[in-house]
C-alpha cells in the first residue's frame, strides 16, 4: 500500500508540475491541452522466463494527458493477460498484470505532428495461477520510459504512436521476475 | 464303606418281576443275589451312633437293570436321525421308570422312619439318603436294597500342596523345578498342536468337567459354549448351589464359591487345560466346549483343617455323572474330567458306586479321566481313579519324568500326562492365570486329548482311543519299581497316526510353506482336509503338484488314499529402477517432479505381474503413492521443495502378491 501511495504521489506531482509550467500560454499554441487516449499495443517481455511460458502478446490501456505547451503529465492504466504452459508438464497456466503508470512528457511542438519523450513510475498488480502448482500474486513499483509521436487529425482527434519500456522486479513466489518489457502501440486520442 | 447281606425275596417282588418278564420277553432278570458282607457294616453303625444320622448311597435291586441299561447305552451321542433320538428317549425312559419304581418302593419301606432323600438317579439303580438308626435298620433288612455305601466327601486334589509318602523315595528332580510354567509347553509336548494341524481341535465336542465350577467369563473360555449344572447337597442341610438348593441347571449353575474356600477355582484351572483358548495360549482341545458341573459343597474349617474348604459328596459326583449321561443325546460329549480323589487303593475299587456311572458313560463312548492322586504313593492310587473302567491319569514333567507327587500303580494308572507347573486360567479375575502342580492338572490333558481324538473319529470307543494312546505314548518309568515298568505319557499326534487310515505328506518348494506346515498328516477314510499355500514375503504361490493340481488356494482334499502334495512358489524379483528430478515452473512459481523409471526383472518372466506399486519411504513409514499397470514403466511424482526423497517400487501379481521392492533415492 505504501508503494502504491508513493507511486500515486510521484505521478500526481509530475502531472501537477506539468500543468503548472505555462499558465499564460495562448490558446492557439496549446497543442494538445488535455486528452484521453485509448491504446492497444504489443508487449515484448524482457524476462526470458515470461517469454518462454507466455510469449509476447497484446496489451490494452487507457491514458489521460493533461498539460500546457511542451510539458504534460500522463496517467495510464493498462491490462494484459496470457495463458501459457508450464515448463515440464505443459499444463495450462495463466498470468494477468494490471499496471497504473504516470509521469511527464516533453513534447516537441511542430504543428499537428508532435514527437515526445517521457518517463514515469508505475504500480503493477501481478497474478499468476496454475491448477497444480498454485496461485501467486504480488504488487510492485516499476519505472518506465517512453517515446512517441502524436498527430492531430482534427481539432478533437489525435493519433498517437508510442514505444514504452517498463521494468518492475518482484518475487511473487519462487523466482525473481521482471514483469516489464517493451510495448509498441498505437492509440486514438480525444481532446477534451 | 459297605455292608452286604442275604436278600430274602419277598412274594411281592417275585410277582413284579414275573410281570416285567411277561412284558419284556427275552430279557433276563438281574436281581440281588450276592451274599452281603456284614464286616463292612459296623463302621456305618459306629458313625450313626456318634452323629445320629449318616449319609448313605444304596444300590437297589431294580428289575431288569442290566438289560435296561444295555438298551439305554446302545445310544451314544446326538444323531440327526429323529428315529434314533426317539429310540434313545424310549430306552432312557424305560430305564428311568424302572429305577424310579424301585425307588418309590424303597421309600415306601422307609415310611415311619426319619430319613431324607438326598438324590435320586435316572440312569443308575442308586438312591442317596440321610438315615437314622431306625431307617438304616429298615434298609438293612429291605430285600430291595442290595448294598449300602457310606456317602463320603471326597477331597479336591489340592494342586498347591501335593503330598508325599514318607515311605517313598520320590523327590523333586532337578529338571522338574526348572520346567517352564507353560500350558504352551505341555500342549506341544503331547503333540496336540500337530493334531490341531490335522484339523482335530475338539471342535463340536464337549468336555465335561466335574469340579468346583467355572469362571465362565474368563477370557480363556471366550467364544465357547458352556453348559452348566450344579450338584451340591451341602455340608449339613439344604444345598450349596447358587439357587440355594442341592441341584441346579442352566446359566450360572456352575459358578464357583467365594475365594475364601480353598480350591474354589480349581475347576477353572482344570477346564482351561482341557479346552482353554485365548491369544497364543490354548488348552489341549482348544476348540472344544465345556459342560461345567459343580459337584463340591462348602465344608467348615472343622472338617477341613485350618480354613473352610470344598469337598464333594460321592452322591453329588454320582448326580453329576448321571446328569452328563442324560445329556449325551443333546451334546457330543467326548470325556469327563474328574480331578478328584482320596484314599489309598492298591487294587481296583470296583465296588464304588461311581463305577456304574463310569461304565454307563464308557458304554456310550465317553471316557472318564480321573486323577491318580498327589500323595506320592507307590503301588496305590486314589479313588475314584482306582475304578478299573475309568482312565486313571498320573502326572509327569515336561522332561518326561514322573512328577514327584504322583500316585503310581503300574496296573491301575493308565496314562501319564504333564502335571508339573501347568499354566492355566484361575478364578481370581477374567484374565488371571497361574501355574499349578498336580495330577489334577494332568487329567484334563487326557480329557482334552479325548475330544481331539473324537473330532477325528466321532464313533471311537473308549477302549479304542485308550489303546491308541497307550500304544503310542512316550514311556515313563517310576522310581517306585526301580524304573522297570513304563506307563505311557500321551502323545496325541502319534495316537492320531495310529488311528488313521491314510497319510497325507505335505511338502513345499522354496519361497513358501503351507498351513498346516509341511509334514505328514493322518486321517481316516473320507476325512475332509484343507491346505493353505503360504508364500514367503516377496513370493507367490504358483500351483500344486504331486497328488493335486491347479492353483486353488486353499486346497480342499478328501482323503481316499495316502498321497503327497507339494505347494510350488516363485520369488518375485525387484525391478531395476532409475530416477531423476526435474523442475516444472511457471513464470513465478516452481515445483519439482521426481521421475521414476523401471524395467521388469528378467527372472519374473512367466509370472502374472499385474501392476507395480510405488511407495514413498520415510524412516520406517512406507506410504503407497500409486499403483500403475504392468505395461507402464515410468511414474512422476510432484513434490514441494527440492529435497531428496526415497522411493520403493515393487511388482504385484494378479493374485495380489507383492514382490521384492527396489529402493531408490532421487536427489
Amino acid at each position: 500500500m505504501r508503494k502504491l501511495i508513493t507511486a500515486l504521489l510521484v505521478m500526481g506531482m509530475a502531472m501537477a508540475t506539468s500543468y503548472a509550467q505555462q499558465p499564460d500560454m495562448p490558446a492557439g499554441n496549446s497543442v494538445p491541452f488535455s486528452m484521453v487516449v485509448g491504446r492497444a499495443g504489443y508487449f515484448l517481455a524482457s524476462d526470458s522466463a515470461y517469454k518462454n511460458i507466455y510469449g509476447n502478446g497484446l496489451v490494452y490501456g487507457l491514458e489521460l494527458r493533461i498539460g500546457k505547451k511542451k510539458l504534460v503529465g500522463w496517467l495510464e492504466g493498462s491490462f494484459r493477460s496470457r495463458t501459457g504452459k508450464s515448463s515440464f508438464t505443459q499444463e495450462e497456466t495463466k498470468v494477468s498484470i494490471i499496471g497504473v503508470e504516470g509521469g511527464a512528457l516533453f513534447r516537441i511542438l511542430t504543428g499537428s505532428f508532435s514527437p515526445y519523450l517521457g518517463a514515469g513510475v508505475g504500480y503493477y498488480f501481478f497474478k499468476e495461477s496454475n491448477t497444480f502448482i498454485g496461485e501467486a500474486s504480488k504488487n510492485g513499483i516499476g519505472f518506465c520510459v517512453l517515446g512517441g509521436a502524436s498527430y492531430s487529425v482534427s481539432s478533437w482527434l489525435v493519433l498517437d504512436g508510442r514505444i514504452k519500456y517498463s521494468t518492475c522486479k518482484m518475487r511473487p513466489a519462487d523466482f525473481d521476475i521482471n514483469i516489464g518489457g517493451l510495448t509498441i502501440g498505437l492509440g486514438i486520442g480525444l481532446r477534451l | 464303606m459297605k455292608f452286604h447281606w442275604v436278600n430274602p425275596c419277598r412274594p411281592a417282588v417275585v410277582f413284579l418281576l414275573l410281570c416285567a418278564s411277561a412284558l419284556m420277553p427275552g430279557l433276563a432278570f438281574s436281581t440281588g443275589q450276592s451274599a452281603k458282607n456284614l464286616d463292612h457294616f459296623s463302621p456305618i453303625w459306629q458313625k450313626i451312633a456318634a452323629a445320629g444320622n449318616v449319609r448313605v448311597i444304596i444300590r437297589m435291586d431294580v428289575p431288569l437293570i442290566q438289560q435296561l441299561t444295555a438298551a439305554s447305552t446302545r445310544f451314544e451321542g446326538p444323531d440327526p436321525n429323529p428315529s434314533i433320538g426317539l429310540a434313545r428317549t424310549q430306552a432312557d425312559t424305560a430305564l428311568r421308570n424302572a429305577i424310579e419304581n424301585t425307588t418309590v418302593r424303597v421309600l415306601a419301606e422307609l415310611q415311619g422312619t426319619d430319613f431324607n432323600v438326598i438324590a435320586r438317579y435316572q440312569s443308575m439303580p442308586f438312591l442317596a439318603l440321610a438315615v437314622t438308626p431306625k431307617s438304616l435298620s429298615v434298609l438293612q433288612n429291605c430285600p430291595l436294597v442290595l448294598d449300602i455305601e457310606e456317602d463320603i466327601p471326597i477331597k479336591l486334589i489340592d494342586p498347591d500342596a501335593p503330598g508325599a509318602d514318607s515311605n517313598k523315595a520320590k523327590t523333586l528332580s532337578p529338571t522338574e523345578s526348572l520346567d517352564l510354567p507353560l500350558l504352551d509347553g505341555s500342549v506341544p509336548l503331547i503333540g496336540a498342536k500337530k493334531a490341531w494341524a490335522n484339523g482335530y481341535t475338539g471342535a463340536g465336542w464337549y468336555v465335561a468337567v466335574l469340579d468346583t465350577g467355572i469362571r465362565k467369563t474368563h477370557q480363556f473360555f471366550s467364544g465357547k459354549t458352556i453348559v452348566e449344572a450344579c450338584f451340591s447337597s451341602g455340608y449339613s442341610t439344604g444345598g450349596d448351589c447358587p439357587n440355594g438348593k442341592s441341584t441346579m441347571a442352566g446359566s450360572g449353575a456352575a459358578a464357583h464359591f467365594p475365594s475364601n474356600y480353598s480350591g474354589f477355582d480349581h475347576g477353572t484351572h482344570v477346564s482351561g487345560i482341557a479346552t482353554g483358548n485365548y491369544g497364543t495360549l490354548a488348552g489341549v482341545a482348544k476348540n472344544a466346549n465345556i459342560i461345567a458341573v459343580q459337584v463340591f459343597s462348602k465344608f467348615p474349617a472343622s472338617q477341613c483343617g485350618s480354613s473352610p474348604c470344598v469337598m464333594s459328596w460321592t452322591s453329588d459326583i454320582l448326580g453329576g455323572l448321571n446328569y452328563i449321561y442324560t445329556l449325551r443325546g443333546t451334546y457330543a460329549i467326548a470325556s469327563v474330567n474328574m480331578s478328584i480323589g482320596g484314599g489309598k487303593y492298591s487294587s481296583p475299587c470296583d465296588s464304588d458306586s461311581l463305577k456304574a456311572a463310569i461304565d454307563n458313560l464308557r458304554a456310550v463312548g465317553i471316557a472318564t479321566a480321573i486323577a491318580s492322586g498327589n500323595d506320592a504313593y507307590c503301588g496305590s492310587i486314589s479313588a475314584p481313579g482306582c475304578i478299573s473302567t475309568a482312565v486313571a491319569v498320573g502326572a509327569s514333567t515336561d522332561s518326561d519324568k514322573e512328577s514327584y507327587f504322583n500316585n503310581w500303580d503300574e496296573s491301575m494308572q493308565a496314562l501319564f500326562a504333564p502335571g508339573s507347573s501347568i499354566y492355566s486360567s484361575t478364578g481370581v479375575s477374567d484374565s488371571s492365570y497361574a501355574s499349578w502342580n498336580g495330577t489334577s492338572m494332568a487329567t484334563p490333558h487326557v480329557a482334552g486329548a479325548w475330544a481331539v481324538l473324537k473330532s477325528m473319529i466321532p464313533s471311537g470307543s473308549v477302549a479304542n482311543f485308550l489303546n491308541a494312546l497307550k500304544s503310542t505314548g512316550v514311556p515313563i518309568t517310576s522310581v517306585c519299581d526301580g524304573y522297570r515298568q513304563a506307563i505311557p505319557r500321551i502323545q496325541i499326534d502319534r495316537a492320531v497316526a495310529a488311528l488313521s487310515n491314510y497319510s497325507l505328506t505335505v511338502q513345499s518348494s522354496a519361497y513358501g510353506t503351507t498351513d498346516p506346515t509341511p509334514d505328514i498328516y493322518y486321517f481316516i477314510s473320507g476325512a475332509p482336509f484343507q491346505i493353505n499355500a503360504v508364500p514367503n514375503t516377496y513370493a507367490v504361490f504358483m500351483n500344486w503338484s504331486g497328488g493335486a493340481s491347479g492353483s486353488a488356494n486353499p486346497l480342499p482334499i478328501t482323503m481316499t488314499g495316502s498321497k503327497t502334495v507339494m505347494a510350488n512358489f516363485r520369488y518375485i524379483y525387484a525391478p531395476s529402477v532409475s530416477g531423476r528430478k526435474v523442475l516444472n515452473r511457471t513464470f513465478s512459481q516452481a515445483e519439482y517432479i521426481d521421475i521414476l523409471s523401471w524395467q521388469a526383472h528378467p527372472s519374473n518372466e512367466g509370472l502374472d505381474i499385474a501392476k507395480y506399486r510405488i511407495y514413498q519411504v520415510s524412516g520406517t513409514t512406507r506410504t503407497l503413492l500409486a499403483e500403475v499397470n504392468s505395461d507402464q514403466t515410468e511414474y512422476q511424482r510432484r513434490k514441494a521443495g527440492s529435497s531428496s526423497l526415497q522411493y520403493e517400487i515393487a511388482a504385484v501379481t494378479g493374485s495380489g502378491r507383492e514382490g521384492e521392492p527396489a529402493a531408490i533415492t532421487v536427489q
